[in-house]
C-alpha cells in the first residue's frame, strides 16, 4: 500500500466526549449519540484494517452523489465507536449498498421507514463478532450496533441522509441509528447460508432494504407446513408495503430459529419448497380490503383467483436462520417495494463495479 | 483540543456529476417532461410512456408552459415544483434548440437539485449545448440520451418508430434495473 | 482584447461556437479598440444570424452573454475576462 495522504477538512476540536458529541450535533455530522472524536492516528489505524487505498472509492452515495472513500467510511467508523476489525465489512456493506439495483437513492429519500439491514456470512460472524444466536437482531453485547452504526453515519454525513430535508420518511425508524446487523447461523441451519445461495460464498454480506423487524410467535408450531403458513401469512399484513397497489414487487426477509428451521427441512426437504410454501400463503383476500382499494390492486393486476398476493414469485423471499433455540418465535422483516438485495464478498478483489443484482439470483 | 478529520465530503459546486441512477422503475413514477415546441417530442414520450407503463412504471407526462425567445419562467414555477415532488424518476426535453435547450436543461437541472434520478433528452445537433448548460448548472456528467437530427419534420410513423428503438438506450443512460 | 491564434482564449471562443451554430448562428471574433488597456480583458464577438431560420430558437440575447463568458472564463481558466456580444436582436445594435 503507497503512503497514506489523508484528504479530509481537518478540524480543531475540544477532544472532550461531550464537547465533541455537542459540536458534532451542531455541524450535523451527529445523531444524538456519543461520538468518539475521529482523529488522523485513529483514522490511519482504521484504513490500515481495511487493508485498502485510502483513496480507493466505495462507490457513489445519494441523494448527495458524493463518491465514499475508505477514508470517509474509516472517519464515520471512528465517530460510531465500530471496531477497526470491522472495516472489510463495512466497505462490503457500503460497495453493495451503492451498487445501482439497491436504490439508495429510492431508500434515503421515501417516506417509507426503511433502512440497509445486513445479513453477515461466514466465518467473520465469529471473528467480529456479529451475533447470530441468542438476540441475533439486537441486545447482545457487542460491536453490531457500532457497527451498524458506522454505515448509518456514512448516509448521514456522505450519502447526505437527513431527516426532514432530504428524506421523506414520516415515522423514521430505530434501525436509522445504529441499523440493522445480523450474523446467520449457518451451522444450525439446514440450507446453505444467504450468501452461497446467492453465489457468494465465505465471507459475505447482504444488503436488503427492510421496513424494521416484527416478531411472530407459533407457541404449538407441530410441524413445518404450519410454521411456513404462520410465517406466510403474517407477512401478507394488509399495510405491508408491497400490498400497496403502486409496488410492482419486494423482497421479504424472514428469520426462522434453528429449532424451527429443522422442523420445516424435515417436512419439507426442498428449499425451493419452502419458498413456494410461504409465498402461497402470503395473500389477502381482495374484498378483506377497503372497498376504496380495491379498484386500484384490480387494475395493478395484483389480484388473482379473488387473492392479493404480496410477492411476485417465491424467489422474492430470503429466508436465514438465526435466534436462540428458545423455540417459539420466528422474525419479519417486510421488504422495501421496488429494490434488490445486493450481496458481496469481503474480499475486495471480487468487486466488479459493473456487476448489479439481477432479480433471477436464488 | 485536538484535531479531527470531517465525516463529510469536500463538495464542489461544479462537480455534482450525474446524479442517481434510476435503479428498478417497476411501481414507480416517471415524469416525462414535454415543451411548446416540438410536435415529434409528444409523439416519442407518448411511445416512452406506453413503453414505461409496461415495464411497470407509471408515467406522469407534464408540459413546461414557457415560450421561446426572453419569456419570464415564473408562470410554470408552482406546477413544476408540485410535479418534481410527485414523481420518481426524470425524463426532461427536448433539447432541439437554443431556447428550448435552455428551457429544457433548467427543468432538468431542477429535477436532479430535487435528487431525482434524470435524463436529458437533446437531438445530436444540441449535445454540445446541453452539456455546457447542465455543466453550468453544476451538473458536469449529465446523463443524456441524443435523437437524431432532425426530429422535427418527420413523418409520425417514422418519429414514433425512432421512438420504440431508442427505448432501451433510454434506459441504459438512466441506468434502469429491470 | 486581441484573440491570438493558439492561445487558451482562442480556444475558448472557438469552443462557444456550439453555443448557437445548432441554430445555423455563429460568433465572429472582432477587434475591440486599439490602444485601450481598459479594453484588455473584454473578448468582443458579433452574432452573425444571417443562416438562421428560427430567431426565437437562439438563446435570447441577455442569457446569451453570460453563458458565453461562463464558458469562455471556465476554458480560459480566467474570472477576469469579460464578453461583449453584438447582437443584431438588441434594438440600438449593441
Amino acid at each position: 500500500m503507497s503512503e497514506l495522504t489523508l484528504t479530509a477538512e481537518r478540524i480543531d476540536v475540544d477532544d472532550d466526549i461531550r464537547a465533541f458529541t455537542e459540536f458534532a450535533i451542531e455541524r450535523g455530522w451527529g445523531d444524538g449519540l456519543p461520538v468518539v472524536p475521529p482523529t488522523e492516528a485513529l483514522v490511519t489505524e482504521f484504513i490500515a484494517a481495511s487493508g485498502l487505498e485510502s483513496t480507493r472509492s466505495l462507490g457513489r452515495l445519494f441523494p448527495s452523489g458524493a463518491d465514499c472513500t475508505v477514508e470517509l467510511l474509516a472517519i464515520n467508523a471512528v465517530m460510531a465507536g465500530a471496531p477497526a476489525s470491522s472495516m472489510p465489512l463495512l466497505a462490503a456493506a457500503v460497495s453493495a449498498a451503492a451498487d445501482p439495483a439497491f436504490d439508495l437513492a429510492g431508500i434515503n429519500a421515501t417516506t417509507a421507514s426503511v433502512v440497509p439491514a445486513l445479513v453477515v456470512n461466514g466465518d467473520v460472524r465469529n471473528e467480529l463478532p456479529i451475533p447470530y444466536q441468542h438476540s441475533a437482531l439486537g441486545g447482545m453485547a457487542g460491536p453490531a450496533p457500532a457497527i451498524g452504526r458506522a454505515l448509518r453515519l456514512v448516509i448521514r454525513n456522505v450519502a447526505g441522509q437527513v431527516a426532514g430535508k432530504t428524506s421523506e420518511s414520516v415515522f423514521g425508524q430505530p434501525g436509522r441509528v445504529t441499523g440493522v446487523v445480523v450474523g446467520e447461523w449457518e451451522e444450525r441451519s439446514p440450507w446453505p447460508g444467504l450468501a452461497e445461495r446467492r453465489g457468494v460464498t465465505g465471507d459475505a454480506v447482504t444488503v436488503l432494504g427492510v421496513l424494521g423487524s416484527a416478531n411472530v410467535l407459533d407457541s404449538i408450531g407441530t410441524n413445518g407446513f404450519e410454521i411456513l403458513e404462520v410465517m406466510g401469512k403474517s407477512l401478507a399484513f394488509m399495510g405491508n408495503n408491497n400490498m400497496d397497489h403502486s409496488s410492482q414487487f419486494a423482497t421479504q426477509l424472514m428469520a426462522l430459529n434453528p429449532i424451527w428451521a429443522d422442523k420445516v427441512a424435515a417436512d419439507v426437504p426442498r428449499f425451493e419448497d419452502v419458498l413456494q410454501i410461504v409465498f402461497d400463503h402470503a395473500t389477502l383476500p381482495i374484498d378483506w380490503f377497503p372497498t376504496s382499494l380495491q379498484p386500484a390492486l384490480e387494475e395493478a393486476g395484483d389480484v388473482k383467483d379473488g387473492k392479493v398476493w404480496l410477492m411476485d414469485s417465491p424467489d422474492d423471499l430470503n429466508i436465514i436462520v438465526c435466534g436462540g433455540s428458545g423455540n417459539l418465535h420466528g422474525t419479519m422483516l417486510p421488504g422495501m417495494s421496488n429494490m434488490l438485495p445486493v450481496t458481496r464478498s469481503l474480499d475486495a478483489s471480487t468487486w466488479d463495479p459493473n456487476t448489479t443484482a439481477r432479480r433471477d439470483v436464488a | 483540543m485536538t484535531i479531527v478529520l470531517s465525516p463529510s465530503p469536500v463538495t464542489t459546486v461544479d462537480k455534482r456529476g450525474s446524479g442517481p441512477p434510476a435503479g428498478s422503475i417497476a411501481g414507480k413514477k416517471v415524469g416525462l417532461r414535454r415543451d411548446q415546441f416540438w410536435l415529434s417530442w409528444d409523439w416519442v414520450t407518448d411511445e416512452w410512456a406506453k413503453a414505461l407503463k409496461d415495464d411497470g412504471a407509471e408515467p406522469v407526462i407534464w408540459r413546461a408552459p414557457v415560450g421561446k425567445g426572453d419569456k419570464e419562467m415564473a408562470e410554470g414555477g408552482e406546477e413544476f415544483e408540485a410535479f418534481l415532488d410527485d414523481i420518481d424518476v426524470a425524463i426532461s426535453g427536448l433539447c432541439n434548440c437554443g431556447s428550448c435547450t435552455l428551457w429544457a436543461i433548467h427543468d432538468t437541472v431542477a429535477a436532479l437539485d430535487h435528487g431525482l434520478p434524470t435524463v436529458a433528452v437533446s437531438t445530436e445537433h444540441f449535445e454540445p449545448l446541453a452539456r455546457t448548460l447542465a455543466g453550468q448548472g453544476g451538473w458536469d456528467d449529465l446523463r443524456l440520451k441524443l435523437m437524431p437530427y432532425p426530429l422535427e419534420g418527420r413523418p409520425e410513423d417514422e418519429v414514433r418508430a425512432i421512438a420504440r428503438e431508442h427505448y432501451p438506450e433510454l434506459l441504459e443512460v438512466l441506468e434502469v434495473v429491470r | 482584447m486581441d484573440v491570438q491564434q493558439g492561445t487558451p482564449i482562442a480556444s475558448a471562443v472557438a469552443e462557444v461556437q456550439m453555443l448557437v451554430q445548432g441554430d445555423g448562428a455563429r460568433f465572429d471574433w472582432v477587434p475591440g479598440p486599439a490602444d485601450d488597456p481598459a479594453d484588455d480583458k473584454v473578448v468582443h464577438l458579433r452574432l452573425d444570424l444571417t443562416e438562421v431560420g428560427c430567431l426565437d430558437c437562439v438563446l435570447p440575447p441577455g442569457m446569451l452573454v453570460d453563458i458565453v463568458q461562463t464558458s469562455i472564463r471556465r476554458t480560459a481558466d480566467d474570472d477576469s475576462i469579460s464578453v461583449e456580444i453584438d447582437d443584431p436582436r438588441n434594438a440600438d445594435g449593441s
